[in-house]
């Protein structure tokens, strides 16, 4: 059973609606996405593109946990950008595509943050609703507090939870067992509250 | 705390129920409800727009790469500003040095003298100006001092060491027109007659009149003119060298023939090794030991 994560209320946890598959509904299957990378490496851009569908929303969650919406969504096309151009140099070893994209994609953030970008992390004009703006107040200052975390714990989270990568999937990027990416993303998730609570 | 997280992943596989994880672990509450907030925060409801696939197909194409062929300077064009005396970067001065040493064998002379803003110089040198006799065995590379990591660009004042000095050679060109004064004052120095009139065993001049920021007042309009006999090694006058410091690609082609080539080489060493350890004016063309 997979349920989506906004359906899951936070007061929930403990439960067991707390029980939830952080992976989003996915519409490619594994075998899908590699016929479709080895098509766009072959210089088919539709291919590339369904790919984009597929891992654009991913990318912008990553991004718009640390910068502000649009830029987030510029940093969603520099990503793709960037990914078309090394695609070549991409090669299936277990890792899933979308952990590469993920990598490409960090790199893509911490560009646009040292550009400058995160002194406008807290100018939300998009945002009028007060609900969606303490949503985004809580994101912000929770990417704030990921990027506090060690690289590895982060790189767990983020996979996790915004790349969707199941346990085994992030093992294989990390070059680690599942049961220490499970080890890892509790201790990340104890390490992110306590920063949380010290503020 | 090993417990906690193996307890943890058994409820994230659905094995059990988060009622007997917090039961045993009431620390685990606050993990899942942690758990919880990060999965809230991280779903996709907000976003609904961005950019769109064409869009992006739109950068890849602004990004296409350009052709190896055009990001190498148009041979014509760098010429040209070599021609007009415009001062360029290192990089391009390099490049087109590669390309003139690529392509010319006797306009080099000519190209340099104009980069360093003479290209009124003289076709027909001054008679001190000209090379010693056939029978000179001075180095050729006795005015044509200065290493290849020297800058001639640094000194625009000039003084009389000039007509002596190489500098720390090669930097990028000077501009014409701080060049154009000091070569009209380098004739009216002492130090350029007794230059030429030095004996052609005479060594290089001191140190101190290679150092920094003896630039060379003239292009090399002398060296080209004299059509030097084969083998002979030609000696270009005196304080009449190139705003360029690196004159050793230009001494291969403008001084071929003979051995003179590697005592070349050796001369623009040495003078690039002690204008490195000195900076004192020293007159020009004094005696050498």
């Amino acid at each position: 059973m997979r349920t989506t994560p906004a359906q899951v209320p936070p007061s929930t946890a403990g439960g067991p609606a707390a029980r939830t598959d952080t992976r989003p509904p996915a519409a490619l299957t594994a075998s899908q996405v590699q016929e479709l990378v080895a098509a766009a490496q072959g210089g088919d851009r539709d291919s590339f593109g369904m790919l984009y569908e597929e891992y654009r929303r991913k990318v912008f969650n990553l991004a718009r946990f640390s910068l502000p919406y649009a830029t987030a969504e510029d940093a969603v096309g520099e990503t793709f950008v960037r990914a078309w151009a090394a695609l070549p140099k991409y090669r299936d070893q277990g890792v899933p595509f979308v952990a590469w994209i993920y990598g490409i994609a960090r790199h893509v953030v911490t560009d646009a943050l040292r550009a400058g970008s995160r002194v406008e992390l807290w100018a939300e004009p998009r945002l009028d609703e007060p609900a969606a703006r303490d949503h985004d107040l809580d994101r912000l200052t929770l990417g704030a507090a990921l990027d506090r975390l060690s690289a590895e714990q982060r790189a767990v989270i983020e996979m996790k939870y915004l790349a969707g990568l199941t346990n085994e999937e992030v093992g294989n990027a990390l070059g680690k067992s599942p049961g220490a990416v499970n080890t890892q993303q509790w201790r990340a998730l104890a390490a992110l509250r306590q920063i949380l609570e010290d503020g | 705390m090993g417990e906690l997280f193996d307890d943890l992943a058994q409820w994230e596989k659905g094995s059990v129920g988060a009622e007997a994880v917090t039961a045993a672990h009431p620390a685990a509450a606050e993990l899942l409800e942690m758990h919880s907030l990060l999965t809230m925060l991280t779903t996709e409801r907000e976003y609904g727009g961005g950019p769109g696939w064409d869009e992006v197909v739109a950068r890849l194409d602004d990004r296409a790469p350009p052709e190896p062929e055009a990001r190498r300077p148009p041979f014509g064009r760098v010429i040209a500003a070599l021609l007009a005396g415009i001062v360029v970067g290192p990089a391009t001065a390099a490049a087109a040095r590669v390309d003139v040493l690529g392509h010319l064998s006797q306009g080099v002379t000519h190209v340099h003298a104009a980069a360093a803003g003479n290209s009124a110089a003289p076709s027909a040198p001054p008679s001190h100006l000209l090379p010693p006799p056939a029978s000179s065995n001075l180095k050729p590379d006795a005015t044509l001092r200065g290493g290849p990591t020297g800058r001639s660009n640094a000194p625009a004042v000039v003084g009389p060491s000039l007509s002596q000095g190489g500098g720390e050679g090669g930097g990028e060109p000077l501009p014409a027109e701080p060049l154009a004064a000091s070569a009209d004052l380098a004739p009216a120095e002492p130090e350029v007659t007794s230059a030429a009139a030095a004996p052609v065993h005479q060594p290089p001049a001191p140190e101190s009149a290679r150092g920094r920021g003896a630039a060379e007042p003239d292009a090399p309009a002398a060296p080209a003119p004299t059509e030097p006999a084969p083998g002979r090694p030609v000696e270009p006058p005196a304080g009449n060298g190139p705003a360029e410091g690196d004159q050793r690609p230009r001494g291969k082609e403008s001084f071929a023939g003979g051995d003179h080539h590697k005592s070349h080489q050796e001369g623009g060493q040495e003078g690039h090794n002690r204008g490195r350890h000195t900076g004192d004016p020293a007159p020009a063309g004094a005696k050498q030991p």
